[in-house]
């Protein structure tokens, strides 16, 4: 598939402003400054992405949402342990080490919290390029990274060898947080949102 | 000499004699090996989806039917005889639980269910396996035994 510059500048400008709802829905629940770094938007094969994201053993917390309607898709978030203390610590008063000592009741804290950025994201990506998308109910996986990052490549697997992701970092009251949240657009939504996209801001 | 090979996704590798195969993190993906203990022949091969939807498809190794068959010719190449396999398979996994009408829906059975027929198909046999579950799996392949390891978290490490 062919991705141009412009069309990544696009894709990043809309990204930046789906994670700015989200930074905003996550400060007023936790009443803390929160940010979302600029975001990344890198177009890589599917083994280049593992290697870009880290260590696939890495044990990780993610919430995952599929897109539906004008818009086909999944949105991760991946939640490292600074981040779930950084939740969890204020709402429950809980803190935890490892991940298996998250309970159900942190748990589904985590999930509806993944659940409120995912839609604030999809919420400003849907009025900006005027397409009804539907947000799946949240699902939670705590795994390894390499085996929850497979699972958007199979939902592209039959159309392409090569995943966009469009990720930014959190930022909570100026600490920089190791968590992040991808969105994975499938292969003709990808068409679809350039398309839609670039000739808006043309 | 301890070589380790890694195994992407979509990928096979071979060995012989000396040496591990690795792939990390299997899911819903499934790890796929294959050993002739006379020549110690190895190989293992990551599969990501059930079959493959047109026969000009390039990259072989994302599917399960391609896949197999086309490791069992290299193995073939390499002197490898199928009567003498032992094959045994990691992953299969449900990473998420998705609903119903997602694509990508029960992805890990069914990638399960077309290994299984293939190698029916092929008339090997399946010597051990660690498959489904939700958990995810790292596998790895020794080539001078034969022996399987599995990386889960949690637990020990398993020998298959």
């Amino acid at each position: 598939m062919d991705i141009n510059e412009k069309t990544l500048d696009v894709i990043k400008e809309v990204g930046s402003i789906g994670t700015s709802h989200g930074a905003t829905a996550v400060s007023s629940l936790l009443q803390q400054e929160v940010k979302i770094s600029l975001p990344d938007v890198c177009f890589l094969d599917f083994n280049e992405a593992l290697q870009a994201i880290g260590d696939p053993e890495e044990e990780i917390l993610c919430v995952l949402s599929e897109l539906s309607g004008d818009f086909e898709g999944m949105m991760l978030f991946l939640m490292r342990k600074d981040l779930i203390n950084q939740i969890i610590g204020p709402m429950l008063g809980r803190e935890i080490s490892n991940y298996e000592e998250l309970d159900d009741l942190s748990l589904s804290a985590l999930t509806e919290v993944g659940n409120i950025v995912i839609s604030a994201y999809i919420n400003a990506l849907a009025g900006l390029s005027q397409m009804d998308i539907g947000v799946s109910v949240p699902a939670i996986s705590r795994e390894m990274l390499g085996a929850i990052l497979s699972v958007p490549m199979t939902m592209l697997g039959y159309e392409m060898d090569q995943i966009m992701m469009v990720s930014g970092t959190f930022i909570i009251e100026g600490t920089v947080l190791d968590s992040s949240f991808i969105m994975v657009p499938d292969a003709k939504s990808l068409v679809k949102l350039t398309n839609q996209l670039v000739s808006s801001y043309e | 000499m301890n070589e380790e090979v890694k195994v992407g996704i979509a990928d096979m590798k071979l060995l012989e004699k000396e040496g591990s195969l690795i792939t990390y993190a299997l899911g819903s993906c499934i790890g796929i090996s294959f050993y002739d203990p006379q020549i110690k022949l190895a190989s293992l091969l990551h599969i990501l989806l059930p079959e493959a939807q047109n026969l000009s498809e390039t990259q072989v190794y994302k599917f399960a039917d391609t896949g197999i068959r086309k490791t069992l010719k290299e193995l073939q190449l390499k002197g490898g005889n199928k009567r003498r396999y032992l094959c045994k398979l990691a992953g299969g996994a449900e990473m998420f639980k998705l609903s119903g009408n997602s694509p990508v829906a029960n992805i890990g059975q069914r990638n399960l269910e077309s290994v299984c027929h293939i190698l029916r198909q092929e008339g090997i046999y399946i010597a051990a396996q660690e498959v489904g579950g939700n958990i995810a799996r790292t596998m790895i392949l020794e080539a001078e035994t034969g022996v399987v390891r599995i990386r889960t978290h949690g637990v020990d490490e398993i020998l298959i």
